[in-house]
């Protein structure tokens, strides 16, 4: 996906106006590409709740992608949003225990192999990211605060000064109980 | 994997480490697949859990500005299902009109506006700041301003917030604004208490479904408003409309 040789498709100015939180551009994606994804999330038993929902965290996912992953679109624009939201929608259905979905047309004729396998990568890091806050709501409250307030941005010395803790220690507390969170996560998976 | 603990993990993803002991940890990550495994594992679950613990900035504006764009997708009126496609958009509009679902009609008046309250009973001025803001609503309302009424409305609600007249006047705004899922937490909100406005709410609430052309659950609210309820009669009267 970001190899150089890779011609970048004019539409990565929809992802960009993500990234810059262009609100002309992001009033160009709901009015242009909103309707196919309600149409056919209407169709496959959801509603219109379902369909802002579905838009709003696939817009959120290619920001994020956009601004951490460097995604670099090859594709239309459009048939790569539609890959992601009819994704999240098999899968939302899945979970309300739904059977048929219909599967419109691929886009196939312009979905390139790269565009699928970030389509998958996405998904698999939103199913991490969910096991991951599941288990760290397992975690005790201290391992929590603690966990939480290391990863706020702050000077780790100021956090530990903040929690009556000596720098050291706060080090030993976080990496414990990053441990057991980890421990937490791995045991899901091999029982998942 | 080689000797290596969580803390000693952590500092090196977390960039505690001294220019030696960062050395000697990189040789080791070179050579020991379970090592990288781990510290892959420890960077991906940290930055997980950063973005979703605190999330940045700009996200945060980012989902400002979709939550405003959402209410447009979420109002029937808009802009976001047009039969002005080609291909399979076209065939899934055509179905969806099929199956009962509403579509982009702008020449089309609102068919149910004779049902809905367009006054709000004055006030006189008795000086108070919240009398002030119930007479700038009440005005904004009356002159159908509806976005205009909006801000207002809420500042009012902070100070009041059980205020059942005002909230219900404030839903009333929401849905002549299309942001029908709005006004419908707030109707569902006066319906389940015991105020006067209680099956005017139902009636909004399966008003609010029309306009969405989801006529089974307009029927269904339309149905719960008892016979000795002031609204009753517009509620058959809607209910004969649709069938």
């Amino acid at each position: 996906m970001n190899s150089i040789s890779q011609t970048i498709h004019p539409d990565q100015r929809f992802l960009q106006g993500l990234v810059n939180n262009d609100t002309a551009v992001i009033r160009e994606i709901y009015q242009r590409f909103s309707g196919k994804i309600k149409a056919y999330i209407l169709q496959n038993n959801g509603n219109e709740e379902d369909a802002a929902d579905i838009l709003q965290e696939t817009l959120i996912d290619l920001f994020r992608q956009a601004k951490s992953g460097g995604l670099l679109l090859s594709c239309p624009f459009e048939a790569f949003i539609l890959l992601i939201a009819k994704r999240k929608w098999i899968n939302e259905s899945k979970k309300r225990g739904v059977r048929r979905v219909t599967n419109l047309p691929d886009e196939a004729s312009v979905i390139g192999e790269d565009e699928r396998l970030l389509a998958e990568q996405m998904e698999e890091k939103e199913r991490n990211r969910k096991l991951y806050l599941s288990m760290f709501a397992r975690l005790g409250e201290k391992c929590r605060e603690i966990i939480s307030r290391s990863l706020s941005g702050k000077p780790q010395e100021e956090i530990a000064a903040s929690l009556g803790l000596s720098y050291g220690y706060l080090r030993k507390k976080k990496s414990e109980c990053m441990a057991t969170l980890i421990q937490y996560i791995r045991s899901n998976q091999s029982n998942s | 994997m080689s000797a290596y603990d969580y803390d000693t993990i952590g500092r090196y993803v977390d960039e505690a480490m001294n220019p030696d002991e960062r050395r000697a940890f990189e040789l080791s990550l070179s050579q020991d697949e379970g090592l990288k495994k781990e510290v892959e594992m420890y960077r991906n679950v940290q930055d997980e859990l950063r973005m979703a613990l605190h999330p940045d900035k700009e996200e945060e504006l980012l989902r400002q500005t979709l939550a405003s764009m959402r209410e447009e997708l979420l109002d029937s009126r808009g802009r976001v299902v047009r039969l002005r496609g080609k291909g399979w958009w076209l065939a899934a509009a055509v179905a969806a009109a099929m199956v009962g679902l509403f579509l982009w009609q702008p020449w089309a008046t609102d068919p149910y506006r004779e049902f809905i309250s367009n006054k709000m009973a004055p006030i006189a001025e008795r000086g108070a700041s919240t009398d002030s803001l119930l007479q700038l609503v009440t005005a904004e309302f009356n002159h159908q301003k509806y976005d205009q009424s909006l801000g207002p409305f809420e500042k009012l609600l902070q100070k009041q917030p059980d205020n059942a007249y005002v909230r219900f006047y404030y839903a009333i705004s929401l849905l002549q604004s299309g942001q029908i899922v709005r006004s419908r937490s707030e109707f569902q909100e006066i319906f389940q208490g015991n105020s006067l406005f209680q099956f005017d709410a139902a009636l909004y609430m399966g008003i609010g479904y029309l306009k969405q052309k989801d006529l089974s659950s307009g029927r269904e609210w339309l149905r719960k408003i008892p016979a000795d309820a002031s609204s009753y009669g517009k509620a058959q009267a809607l209910l004969k409309k649709i069938d």
